[in-house]
């Protein structure tokens, strides 16, 4: 079964997230930060890396380069909520630079997520 | 000079027997006439006795001897033309085994000639007396010295040669590289080999069997300079045979993995990644070696002493005339360093990145209608349609969604109301913000302001810099908090240089030129190296929960880049820290704007 990472700080967006992913089909590991996202990840390595931007410890664009260190072409779709005043989609592109393939703001509705799931699935196949 | 003869004619073979013909001239004639003559004469003896009454014994019996000896001439005869025969047939044996010798000592593409005890050429062949530039007959006669290019005077100067140690001992001896002279005094370089005629009598002559080294010498010298450019380049290069396996590492390579070649000769390069990046490197390298096709990659490679560099190497086939693949090349360097200022680039732009969604509301508003309109959804997925459940349930998404909209426009409305920078005086905002900071800071910390130089104005968001001297002051009251002491906040101008920029990496984004620098500097315990780097990461705090978030100095360095500024910490564990804020003065910012005015109107 096509197992998904789910790094997530906020428990609700992160469980919201593996409810939705199962029920489409996947299996769905989570974690609640880059640090403990990158240990579950070399023990259990998955099929595709969904992670949050602005977490503590390890933010998740250190969190993709060291990913893509790991595994050079492993999907990772970055998800976040935009900042203060600032350009929203800035830390998104900056998440591309760092080796993420897609991004998505929050909020995103489910027939978003599982749509950029699917695409990038089917891309890489 | 004999010409070549037919060196595919059959082997010498024995002639039709020559002794037939004799053989039966001595049975048809000579025998029967024998015995016929022998016959005749007994008659005649018989008759003459009867007839006479003498018998004529002895004249007959000489004629029967005679008579009888016929034969015995005959066979003589039949040995002496057998002999001539036979000499006929090894003289043309001889005669033919020459040519043949002959055929083949001009046919060999080495060189060939023979020395007699005098040191002269005696034989010599076709390619000799082409490598040396003369007809064989001219050349027949000259001298050893004279292909040594050496007057006979020297003759000590052959000692040690191949052909004087075969003029010694007897002995073939081989020379790897010496110099043959011509005729007209050019010399050309030979590999040769000197065999004694007899080796019982070493002075009774030579054979000298040589070849012109020159192509070869000059292909090993392209191959030397090839191979001198390949290990001496920086780049890291492997060849391997057509299955993998390393046949060649380059000096850049030992210096690279601190790996010596001997250890990884003959070793697959399937195996050289680390362990968990094998799967995917090993499934490139195995297309590579069973198709052909040539990748590049960026991987992590362990070092002999375990640690691991980053390697951006290309891999090709390489291929025979008839596109065959023989083996691959590896071709690599080492980026680490690179990357790392790479990602010094690459990390101030993270921070940046990381810092605009820190400390704002719309992040967390997000994830809250992320929460809200996914829960909703799911919960609706169990629902009936038509239930007033799941109507209810509508509108909690059609509220999320106006909530949605409303942080859009929200943020939209903000980013139009961010301010200006404006040309400023940072003084005064110093001033009023310590002057905050010294009413609420505990007693037994004390703040100083410094103000030793004139100012120039900065192009500045005084609210900004308010928050920003207000966390430096805040982050150092913090550090100092069971210990007390002073914290001393200094505003001076300062002429960066060129030099100061390139000392310190994280003044990479300054222009040279005057700044103004604000220094807060605390006697607080200081900052571990370790910790220096991820200081504005948000989140990060060597506080205990609860004291603070750790968002700080991630603002302050947003702040600081979007005023095209830079921070430089300097700690030492135990001594204190201390922060300083570059900002570019607006003279300066002005006189660029000039500058690039001038520079697109003309």
């Amino acid at each position: 079964m096509t197992r998904i990472l789910v790094i997530e700080d906020e428990r609700q967006v992160r469980d919201v997230l593996k409810q939705i992913l199962e029920k489409a089909g996947y299996a769905v590991d989570t974690s609640e930060d880059g640090r403990k996202g990158l240990e579950h990840f070399r023990k259990n390595p998955a099929d595709m890396v969904i992670t949050d931007i602005l977490m503590p410890d390890k933010d998740g664009l250190e969190t993709i380069e060291e990913l893509v260190g790991l595994n050079p072409g492993l999907p990772i779709i970055a998800i976040s909520g935009g900042g203060p005043g600032e350009k929203a989609q800035f830390a998104l592109d900056v998440a591309k630079m760092c080796g993420a393939v897609r991004v998505l703001a929050k909020p995103f509705s489910r027939k978003e997520i599982l749509e950029t799931v699917g695409d990038l699935f089917r891309e890489i196949q | 000079m004999v010409a070549p003869t037919d060196l595919s004619e059959a082997p010498l073979r024995h002639h039709r027997s020559p002794y037939q013909p004799f053989v039966l001239v001595f049975l048809v004639i000579f025998l029967p006439a024998a015995v016929v003559t022998i016959k005749l004469d007994v008659f005649h003896i018989f008759v003459a006795w009867v007839l006479s009454g003498r018998v004529w014994f002895l004249d007959e019996l000489v004629s029967m001897l005679l008579l009888c000896m016929l034969p015995f001439m005959a066979y003589l005869s039949y040995r002496l033309f057998r002999l001539n025969r036979t000499l006929q047939i090894d003289e043309e044996t001889i005669r033919r085994l020459h040519q043949r010798n002959e055929s083949i000592l001009h046919a060999v593409g080495d060189g060939i000639f023979g020395l007699n005890g005098a040191g002269r050429m005696t034989v010599i062949n076709a390619s000799a007396a082409r490598m040396l530039g003369e007809s064989p007959e001219k050349l027949m006669d000259s001298h050893l010295f004279d292909i040594l290019g050496l007057p006979s005077a020297t003759v000590s100067e052959t000692v040690g040669r191949a052909l004087e140690r075969t003029w010694m001992d007897g002995q073939t001896h081989l020379c790897a590289q010496d110099f043959f002279y011509r005729m007209d005094g050019t010399s050309f370089p030979v590999e040769y080999s000197s065999s004694p005629l007899d080796p019982r009598n070493p002075r009774a002559g030579a054979v000298v069997t040589f070849r012109d080294i020159s192509r070869r010498l000059q292909i090993e010298a392209e191959l030397n300079r090839l191979a001198a450019a390949v290990n001496q380049t920086e780049e890291m290069i492997v060849i391997t045979d057509a299955q993998g396996n390393i046949i060649y590492v380059n000096s850049a390579f030992e210096t690279m993995t601190l790996y010596p070649r001997h250890e990884v000769l003959g070793c697959n390069v399937a195996h050289l990644p680390e362990k968990r990046l094998m799967e995917s490197w090993s499934d490139k390298v195995s297309q590579a070696i069973s198709q052909g096709i040539p990748f590049k990659q960026r991987f992590p490679a362990p070092k002999k002493d375990g640690t691991l560099f980053q390697a951006d190497i290309t891999w090709s086939a390489v291929r025979d005339s008839k596109g065959r693949i023989t083996g691959h090349v590896v071709v690599g360097r080492d980026i680490t360093r690179e990357l790392g200022l790479g990602r010094h680039l690459k990390k101030s732009q993270r921070l940046e990145a990381v810092g605009t969604l820190a400390g704002g509301i719309a992040h967390d508003f997000n994830n809250i209608l992320t929460a809200i309109l996914s829960y909703t959804e799911l919960t609706m997925d169990d629902l009936d349609p038509k239930g007033s459940e799941y109507r209810n349930l509508n509108e909690v998404m059609e509220a999320a969604n106006r909530a949605k909209d409303l942080v859009k426009q929200l943020l939209t409305f903000s980013r139009r109301g961010e301010r200006e920078r404006i040309p400023l005086l940072l003084s005064p905002t110093v001033k009023e913000t310590t002057s905050l900071l010294m009413a609420v800071l505990p007693d037994k910390i004390t703040l100083e302001t410094f103000f030793p130089t004139e100012e120039d104005p900065v192009l500045a968001d005084s609210s900004r810099i308010h928050q920003v001297v207000m966390n430096l002051c805040t982050n150092a009251a913090e550090a100092m908090e069971k210990t007390g002491g002073v914290i001393k906040v200094c505003l001076e101008r300062v002429q960066v240089d060129q030099t100061m920029i390139a000392n310190h990496g994280v003044l990479s984004r300054l222009r040279p030129g005057l700044h103004m620098v604000l220094t807060v500097q605390d006697q607080g315990g200081g900052i571990d190296a370790t910790h220096i780097d991820r200081l504005f990461d948000p989140f990060f705090t060597t506080k205990s929960i609860g004291k603070g978030s750790g968002l700080g100095l991630s603002v302050v360095h947003g702040i600081v880049q979007t005023h095209e500024g830079a921070i430089k910490i300097d700690s030492l564990v135990g001594k204190g820290a201390i922060f300083q804020v570059f900002l570019p003065s607006a003279l300066l910012v002005e006189s660029e704007l000039t500058r690039c005015g001038q520079r697109s109107r003309s």
